[in-house]
């Protein structure tokens, strides 16, 4: 007498495999992922840092330039005056905070695109471990790695020097073509024209 | 020549034995079913052993890999290690934007003029120093500030990283230990061999038995002695 074993499918085994299938899956989209971003090194975020200097610094020097003439114009009747001393040591100190704001800003943008590439590595991963197809999660990670250029497009810097080349030497130039003073800037105009010309007079400043 | 009589003969002597063994016979398939049963529990003890083992040492694994992840990131946050992280991030931002700072390009456009007295121009000395100090004074301050953040993104950062692989490990760790009823249902199985033959040493048992019963002499009185004429014989 022949008694056949019952055949049992091994689902256990099966479904065994088919979930050291999926971790691998998973590995292997996460490696893709990884392997896509490994471009964002210390020195792409340094480059990021390098551009926003290269943007930026040229135009704080040509905005502190043109300040410094408007100031020169300004005090071309008392050049020698602490006045114009102390103007120009503001502007010196200005020129020194906008540069140093540029320098933060650097690293500023550089934080953003880390911000922004980490962000969007967290993303693919989520996608990769929910399951995503892996050539999909490859695709995006890849495409997302080629195209990053932060930032689009760089703000104009504005006018950081406004107060020397702005509306008091516009209120000078008024004045000087026989508008009537604005009381408001007539004092101020008259504290930076210091003493009257050819002197040479100096006040402690501070 | 007639053999009715000695075949009659032979096949009741046969019948007896056969009722004689068959109780011996039912309590032989009786232990041996108990034995096989015995087997395939012990096979099926010994398979759901193994793959509770196998997966203990699969998630064992995975914490280990997690516990490493999660005491690389908590190792940041050392007192010792936080401080130099800080400092690193000062310096750098100190770096970037006091070494940003110099004099404004030089053009034409200036004062005071040359022949200033020396008086003036130490004034102008004095006035450019004092500036460039207060800024670089306030820049300092306000790269100490913002490095705060700076550590707190590299850190944050680090923290995420760390959290996406604990998180697939998490996932790795689910996904394993939701095969377990699987696994101890196969285990099951691993005993089935034996289960057949207990069923089989049981069947063959009963057999035995319900032909020992159905061969059996009525015995009257439950089985108790009785004498010729069927009556009951009590020991005085």
């Amino acid at each position: 007498m022949c008694f056949s074993k019952p055949s049992i499918p091994d689902t256990a085994a099966q479904a065994r495999e088919d979930e050291d299938a999926r971790e691998a899956a998973i590995s292997a989209g996460t490696d893709t992922v990884n392997q896509n971003f490994a471009k964002f090194t210390p020195s792409y975020y340094g480059g990021i840092a390098d551009a926003f200097r290269k943007n930026y610094q040229p135009q704080v020097d040509q905005q502190a330039r043109d300040a410094r003439r408007a100031t020169t114009f300004r005090f071309a009747n008392n050049p020698n005056s602490s006045a114009a001393n102390r103007v120009a040591g503001q502007l010196e100190g200005d020129y020194a905070t906008q540069s140093a704001n540029v320098g933060s800003g650097a690293l500023d943008a550089e934080n953003t695109a880390k911000t922004s590439v980490e962000g969007e590595r967290g993303q693919l991963l989520n996608l990769v471990n929910a399951g995503s197809g892996l050539s999909n999660v490859a695709e995006q990670s890849s495409n997302f790695a080629s195209g990053f250029n932060p930032p689009a497009s760089y703000s104009p810097l504005s006018d950081a020097f406004a107060k020397y080349t702005g509306a008091l030497s516009g209120a000078a130039t008024a004045q000087q073509a026989g508008y009537a003073p604005n009381p408001f800037f007539q004092k101020q105009v008259d504290f930076l024209r210091g003493s009257p010309a050819g002197s040479s007079r100096t006040i402690g400043g501070g | 020549m007639c053999f009715g009589p000695e075949l009659a003969a032979a096949a009741e002597a046969v019948g007896s034995t056969l009722t004689t063994v068959a109780p011996y016979a039912a309590a032989a398939s009786t232990a041996a079913s108990v034995y096989q049963n015995q087997r395939a529990a012990k096979a099926q003890a010994e398979a759901q052993s193994q793959a509770l083992e196998a997966e203990r040492t699969r998630q064992q694994g995975l914490q280990h890999q997690a516990d490493a992840e999660i005491g690389k990131v908590t190792a940041q946050f050392d007192p010792a290690a936080q401080e130099k992280a800080l400092a690193d991030a000062q310096a750098a931002r100190t770096t970037a934007a006091t070494g940003a700072i110099k004099p404004i390009p030089t053009d034409n456009y200036q004062t005071p003029t040359a022949s200033a007295p020396v008086e003036v121009k130490n004034d102008l000395q004095r006035q450019v120093s004092d500036s460039l100090s207060k800024a670089t004074r306030s820049a300092q301050a306000q790269a100490v500030l913002k490095a705060f953040g700076d550590q707190q993104l590299g850190a944050n950062i680090n923290i995420n990283r760390a959290s996406q692989r604990v998180g697939q490990l998490q996932n790795f760790s689910q996904g394993s230990s939701s095969l377990v009823p699987l696994d101890i249902a196969a285990a099951h199985a691993a005993g089935n061999g034996n289960l057949e033959n207990a069923d089989i040493y049981n069947v063959a048992g009963s057999i035995a038995n319900l032909y020992g019963n159905t061969r059996k002499k009525p015995t009257p009185y439950g089985g108790y002695p009785v004498d010729g004429g069927g009556n009951l014989q009590f020991d005085p």
